[in-house]
């Protein structure tokens, strides 16, 4: 079988498992991926209205998930 | 309480970790903190520290307790089966990292661990793993560092904030190492407090 058959088929597979742990997979990388891309908002001066628009979710929602993982700017560093 | 942290005071943490790991040691302990703290240009200058040096403090370490506490597991890749499942559908996660990575730099992406997503508390999120927890002292210099900061009445915390506790809290085995050394703690905390004021205006 070929590489590109092989995909097809664990993509399409019917085991739960191997579904379900995909999906597993693909949630933390999203969850790494917005996380990153927050963090790199804020530091170009992003106010979390503008983020929350861009995530197309509320103000709150994205304030109270990201804000405590956010670095605080070292005054010192302008 | 990491909300206060500065990226530099957070890259503190993470690279204690690395130090333990490096050193095969756990829990991630005051000695571990004090190896990032010397890995900052600003605190490794600091006149009371008279030049003493990462490794110098990591060869102390070393005679002092030895290497190879750790539990074998934390060293293991813990992306491994993430990057597995991913290929089942379809996605190569080396080339979303490489790509993350050409713009945003090495290590830049974190997948979260289920551990770090059901626990609540950022010490927890911070300190990472079950492998690699920080010892009790090692979180009370953290809380340190906060008190140090209202104290100086900063919003933030800087590398400085984590010093200041270290020594305050000085009990440790960062603070023994240092003390061994001939450092003087009231020197050394002057040294913190004045880095922090001369560039915070």
């Amino acid at each position: 079988m070929t590489e590109a058959t092989d995909l097809a088929a664990a993509a399409g597979s019917t085991d739960p498992r191997v579904g379900l742990r995909a999906v597993v997979a693909l949630r933390r990388l999203l969850e790494g991926l917005e996380h990153l891309q927050v963090a790199n908002a804020r530091r170009k001066g992003w106010s979390w209205q503008e983020i929350a628009d861009a995530l197309e979710v509320t103000r709150q929602g994205v304030h109270k998930k990201h804000a405590n993982r956010v670095p605080m700017q070292d005054p010192r560093e302008g | 309480m990491f909300e206060r942290f500065t990226h530099a005071a957070r890259e503190v943490v993470v690279r204690a970790k690395t130090e333990a790991l490096d050193l095969g040691q756990a829990p991630v302990g005051t000695e571990h903190t004090l190896l990032a703290l010397l890995a900052d240009p600003t605190i490794a200058a600091a006149p009371a520290l008279k030049g003493l040096d990462a490794r110098t403090v990591r060869a102390e370490i070393i005679r002092r307790v030895g290497t190879g506490t750790a539990d074998p597991a934390a060293l293991a890749d813990p992306d491994d089966a993430d990057r597995e499942a991913l290929k089942a559908i379809g996605i190569d996660l080396d080339a979303v990292r490489r790509a993350i990575e050409e713009n945003f730099g090495p290590g830049s992406l974190h997948l979260p661990r289920p551990a770090a997503r059901k626990r609540k508390g950022l010490m927890r999120r911070l300190s990472g793993s079950n492998h690699t927890p920080l010892s009790p002292r090692n979180k009370k210099v953290l809380e340190l560092s906060l008190r140090e900061a209202l104290r100086l009445k900063h919003n933030f915390i800087a590398p400085e904030h984590i010093l200041l506790g270290l020594l305050r809290e000085g009990n440790g085995l960062a603070a023994q190492i240092l003390s061994a050394n001939g450092v003087d703690f009231t020197a050394l905390r002057d040294d913190a407090t004045r880095s922090l004021k001369s560039a915070a205006a």
